[in-house]
């Protein structure tokens, strides 16, 4: 089980592969910021459904809908 | 095939098209020039065509914001198309002429626009202060009415001539829109450094330039001292530099989704 710390960095990780460091930082602040009030330092394992949720769209908006799901997926498998 | 391998085969298309114009054209009659004149621009507008609707299709036309703007790219260079078929084999077919370049332009505007606000359709926003934002935008703005200045006068006397060719006014004020949006576009590829949706949106930038390139050969020769061959060859220069790194970025789209859809393991 990752350290509440590190989900944060796993979900940059995976969408800087599609977006760049520094859209996946900011998407990854933004976004856990409105799914669930936290910082990405403070995410954890359990809100990480949540947090995907939040990033859908926005991921499909920018890669598409089969590619985000994909993207979304992995994230999901390795939070766990 | 790699992000990377694309980009260099465009810029090296570019360069055998400009070589070509260069070295083969001022070699050519008038009805070798004309019919090698034809079939160069047909095809190039051609190939971004069908690299638009590869990527459209990809991202199911328009069931998705990536693929609307793709579809629009297939549209706008359809239509390119058949109005350059159209100029060569049907001359007198002025009114048909005139609606292809109006919903062409159309057509590219809503692309370029789409393009242009995915990280704020996607609840984002530009890496930088908004400032250097606006800036950059400023600029881009001189330059596009800097570009198309003399087009855009040209249009205005063309309404009030004997042949009114309202074309010739939609054309360059659409590709002032264009190049305005060539800020927005450059501020996202710089957002999206070190990501694969970089290689898109760099491409589409650096193709749009190329588009500006066509549109100001005139003004860029006159400044730089040179004649009408010199402008001819840059004009065709910035026309190939346009559909070779347009075609480019839709296949650079077409490729990031492939391997999102593979998985990271294979990015």
């Amino acid at each position: 089980m990752p350290e509440p710390n590190l989900v944060g960095d796993i979900v940059t990780r995976k969408l800087a592969v599609h977006l760049g460091p520094n859209v996946a930082r900011m998407a990854v602040k933004t976004f856990a910021q409105k799914a669930v009030s936290r910082k990405p330092e403070e995410l954890t394992r359990a809100e990480v459904p949540q947090l995907i949720e939040a990033l859908r769209p926005m991921l499909v908006v920018m890669i598409g809908k089969s590619p985000s799901e994909v993207v979304l997926g992995e994230i999901e498998q390795e939070c766990r | 095939m790699s992000f990377r391998s694309i980009a260099i085969a465009a810029a090296i298309g570019v360069l055998i098209v400009a070589a070509l114009h260069l070295l083969v054209v001022p070699r050519l009659g008038e009805d070798s020039f004309f019919w090698f004149n034809a079939a160069t621009r047909t095809g190039l507008l051609a190939m971004v065509a069908v690299a638009a609707a590869l990527a459209a299709q990809r991202f199911g036309w328009w069931s998705e914001y990536v693929g609307r703007a793709w579809t629009l790219f297939f549209v706008e260079y359809s239509v390119l198309t058949i109005s350059e078929v159209l100029r060569r084999t049907m001359p007198d077919a002025a009114l048909a002429s005139e609606i292809c370049v109006v919903l062409a332009n159309l057509a590219g505007i809503g692309a370029y626009i789409l393009m242009a606000r995915s990280l704020s359709a996607a609840g984002l926003s530009y890496y930088g202060s908004p400032a250097k934002k606006y800036a950059v935008i400023a600029l881009a703005l001189i330059l596009a009415v800097a570009l198309c200045y003399s087009s855009i006068v040209a249009g205005f006397e063309s309404l009030t001539s004997t042949e009114p060719s309202p074309g010739r006014l939609v054309s360059p004020l659409a590709d002032v829109i264009t190049f305005v949006l060539v800020a927005p576009l450059l501020l996202t590829a710089f957002a999206l450094r070190g990501g694969q949706m970089f290689w898109m949106f760099a491409l589409l930038t650096t193709g749009t330039i190329g588009w500006m390139i066509n549109q100001g050969a005139g003004t860029i020769v006159q400044y730089l001292g040179g004649g009408d061959a010199a402008t001819r060859t840059l004009r065709m220069t910035g026309f190939a530099m346009a559909c070779f790194l347009i075609a480019a970025a839709a296949l650079t789209q077409w490729l990031a989704a492939q391997r999102a859809l593979r998985g990271t393991a294979h990015a």
